[in-house]
């Protein structure tokens, strides 16, 4: 044999041996391998082996025709290969389709949980969990930005413990690849990221052993949010099919975490709002299409009296007096229904049936076809307004009157005065007992009567001269007690109760006198039958809340009762008993309340009655306590006792 | 002279080249075959070369193509292209079979992304 043909079969032989021992690791690992691709590795390697044997035969000469192999059985060798690639090839579709029918499903299950979490952390969880499973990573994070915007810190990580992420920081730095991909906002790649161009980060991920890595940015409407990441501690760099999947992951996770921020915000607004909506004092109502209450505020419950679940659901034809119910619906309806808004005081009914004047604000919140969706109600406690306009109109009335009367008098006075004189000089020219001077003396009878019409008159228009003093009501009530003793008919038992510690008023006796005795009138023409009339006196310190309510200042003051157990003042008299010349009786002048009224309002007081109908009336004047006078109460001499309360 | 099985392989070689080729993109990224590639196209090289080595062939008494052919080696003075060319074509052969062993190596004991 030449050096040529030992060189060959050296070579031949040594392929032969190399075929023969992939042949035989190949049968050695029989189940590493799918079955047809074995098979058709085994049948290569075999026919590879055969030739290459062949060939050592045909160069060494020990046997003839070695070189048959190439004839029959090299010619297989290409088949084969071209079978391999054929089959492994379709089985690696189909891997890859089943692969990506089983990524796009679990992307899809995920959309969907994303849809139902609202919650950003549980979002970005879920996010990283499925970006580890689907692409066969260790490790996964999501990274944000910080609120400066300066660095990318780690929100949610797999593959790490909570420790470990705080340490990852990523500068924001184009020129770094992390930093870069949220700034470019396109993908970073890297098979090594110890020493890949991704900045400070570099030693940190060398620490944790990554080598793989593949970073997305999450963008939402054209802007990079965050950074969604997988990466290895070993093995390949990621493939494009990975980095397009977790694109994928990304476009959800941006989508889903934007809104999950949207939801959290909103959130804490409506919890915001709401508590500020609860804890309004206000009462704030809101009641659906149906008329039915789907909302009642903490202000609802103390104005109304009524706790919120007893009247969700209910109509809110609660809210009204039974009785008017159907009124306010018919009147309040049709202007809701025409403008979607509707503001004024009406009627109102609280649990207890208690009725009050109640301002309301109602407006319609329609939706997008312009149906109402609900209609929302403000709701204000107005019936301390309505007495204060009540009592200004009354009090502007009366101010009106009063001008109007006080001139009258004077003017009426003045021909009094006239008639008056001329009386008492007639008088003489007449005998005694002649018709003409009796006819004189009714003429002055009369004038004198009309001087004291006139007189009251003047005090109601707060043109009579006041003369203010220290003043004992006590002892005023006394003298007019042995006067109504004396005059009043016997049938009405007169009984008083007087504070002997009653304080000192500053006040004109003569006109508290007239007060007292007016009051007593009307209560004695109230019990034609006879009754009980009952002066009571009493001490009172009106603190701040009562002396608003009061229209009083706050302090001491001095109450007056005088109470009968006569029929009462009707119903619709009520509102007008103090309006001058408006009386109820026969003979009357209409001046007494009206008087009384004024005189109290000088004094800086205020006149209040109760009445109920067949059981009596009970008028109270409270007066105040001047502090500054010094003045001691009753039993003590003037001067000597405890002053006024402090 | 050129044997039939050599021209066989080669042509049937080349429509597996030709495979190799137009579907590279999805060899490469099929962790079973791509091993298997590189043999092939070393293989392809081999079978090229003992074709071509039947051009520079002095025995031709039997005509161009001949089957069974029982053949000593190549003849005393044989032209040096025809060695050169055979001896590229028994050199392919071996390393395609050591390549071929590493591939096998690698895909019974390497990583599991390896045989995904």
């Amino acid at each position: 044999m030449t050096v040529m043909q030992w060189t060959i079969t050296l070579i031949e032989g040594l392929g032969a041996a190399a075929a023969l021992g992939a042949l035989v690791l190949l049968i050695w690992h029989r189940k590493r391998l799918p079955g047809t691709a074995w098979a058709l590795m085994v049948g290569l390697l075999s026919a590879l082996a055969i030739t290459a044997v062949g060939n050592v035969f045909e160069w060494t000469e020990i046997a003839p025709y070695g070189d048959m192999s190439e004839d029959f059985v090299m010619p297989l060798l290409p088949v084969l290969w071209l079978f391999l690639f054929v089959v492994e090839l379709d089985r690696a579709n189909r891997e890859h389709l089943r692969t990506s029918y089983d990524q796009l499903k679990a992307v899809q299950n995920l959309a969907v949980r994303l849809t139902v979490t609202m919650e950003p952390r549980g979002v970005m969880q879920d996010v990283v969990e499925m970006a580890a499973r689907l692409l066969g990573a260790p490790l996964a994070a999501i990274f944000l930005p910080d609120d400066q915007g300066a660095t990318l810190q780690c929100r949610a990580v797999h593959g790490l413990t909570a420790e470990e992420s705080r340490s990852l920081v990523i500068p924001i730095d184009a020129d770094t690849g992390i930093g870069g991909a949220f700034v470019k906002r396109r993908p970073f790649r890297t098979g090594d990221a110890a020493t890949a161009a991704i900045g400070p980060t570099g030693p940190i991920f060398e620490r944790f052993g990554i080598r793989a890595l593949v970073d997305t940015p999450l963008v939402y409407s054209g802007q990079a949010i965050g950074i969604l990441g997988v990466a290895r501690r070993g093995g390949p760099p990621f493939s494009d099919d990975d980095v397009a999947l977790l694109e994928t992951l990304g476009a959800y996770a941006a989508v889903a975490i934007h809104n999950a921020r949207l939801y959290e915000r909103v959130v804490e607004s409506e919890a915001k709002y709401r508590a500020l909506v609860e804890n309004a004092q206000i009462a704030i109502v809101v009641a659906d299409a149906d008329r039915r209450i789907t909302f009642w505020n903490r202000g609802c419950e103390r104005l109304f009296g009524c706790p919120a679940d007893e009247v969700i659901g209910r109509s809110v034809d609660l809210l009204y007096p039974e009785d008017k119910r159907e009124q306010i619906r018919q009147e309040i309806g049709p202007l809701l229904d025409r403008d979607g808004y509707w503001f004024g005081e009406c009627p109102a009914a609280r649990k207890d049936g208690s009725a009050f004047t109640a301002f309301f604000s109602l407006s319609c919140v329609y939706d997008a076809a312009g149906r109402v969706l609900c209609t929302l109600g403000f709701c204000l406690d107005a019936t301390e307004q309505a007495q204060l306009r009540e009592q200004l109109l009354q009090a502007q009335k009366m101010e009106t009157v009063g001008t109007l009367a006080g001139g009258i008098a004077h003017d009426f006075n003045n021909l009094l005065t006239g008639i008056l004189g001329f009386t008492s000089l007639l008088r003489p020219a007449f005998k005694p007992g002649d018709e003409n001077a009796t006819a004189v003396s009714q003429i002055e009878d009369a004038a004198q009567r009309g001087t004291q019409l006139v007189r009251q008159l003047l005090t109601f228009s707060h043109k009579q001269p006041m003369t203010l003093e220290p003043v004992r009501l006590n002892e005023i009530v006394e003298e007019a007690a042995v006067l109504i003793r004396r005059t009043f008919p016997t049938p009405i038992r007169l009984v008083t109760r007087l504070d002997p510690d009653l304080y000192v008023i500053r006040a004109d006796a003569t006109q508290m006198h007239q007060v007292l005795m007016n009051l007593a009138v009307n209560a004695r023409d109230a019990m034609p039958k006879g009754g009980d009339l009952t002066v009571t006196t009493e001490n009172r310190n009106l603190d701040p809340d009562d002396a608003q309510a009061a229209g009083l200042l706050p302090g001491p003051h001095v109450r007056l009762f005088i109470a009968d157990t006569g029929a009462g003042i009707p119903e619709p008299a009520r509102s007008r008993i103090f309006e001058p010349f408006y009386t109820t009786k026969p003979t009357g002048t209409g001046l007494g309340l009206s008087t009384v009224y004024a005189i109290v309002s000088r004094h800086g007081g205020r006149i209040t009655f109760t009445s109920e109908t067949g059981r009596g009336t009970t008028f109270c004047v409270t007066l105040p306590v001047k502090r500054s006078e010094g003045l001691a109460p009753m039993s003590s001499p003037a001067g000597a006792g405890p002053g006024a309360p402090a | 002279m050129f044997q039939f099985g050599e021209v066989l392989t080669l042509a049937i070689s080349a429509v597996a080249a030709a495979y190799l080729f137009t579907n590279w993109t999805r060899i490469r990224s099929a962790p079973t075959l791509r091993p298997f590639a590189l043999p092939l196209i070393v293989m392809f090289v081999a079978w090229v070369a003992t074709v071509v080595e039947g051009v520079f062939s002095t025995d031709v008494q039997q005509g161009w193509i001949v089957m069974m052919q029982e053949s000593v080696g190549t003849a005393a003075g044989e032209s040096a292209a025809a060695v050169a060319f055979n001896l590229v074509e028994h050199v392919g052969t071996t390393l395609a079979a050591v390549l071929l062993l590493v591939a096998v190596h690698r895909l019974c004991q390497g990583r599991p992304e390896d045989r995904r």
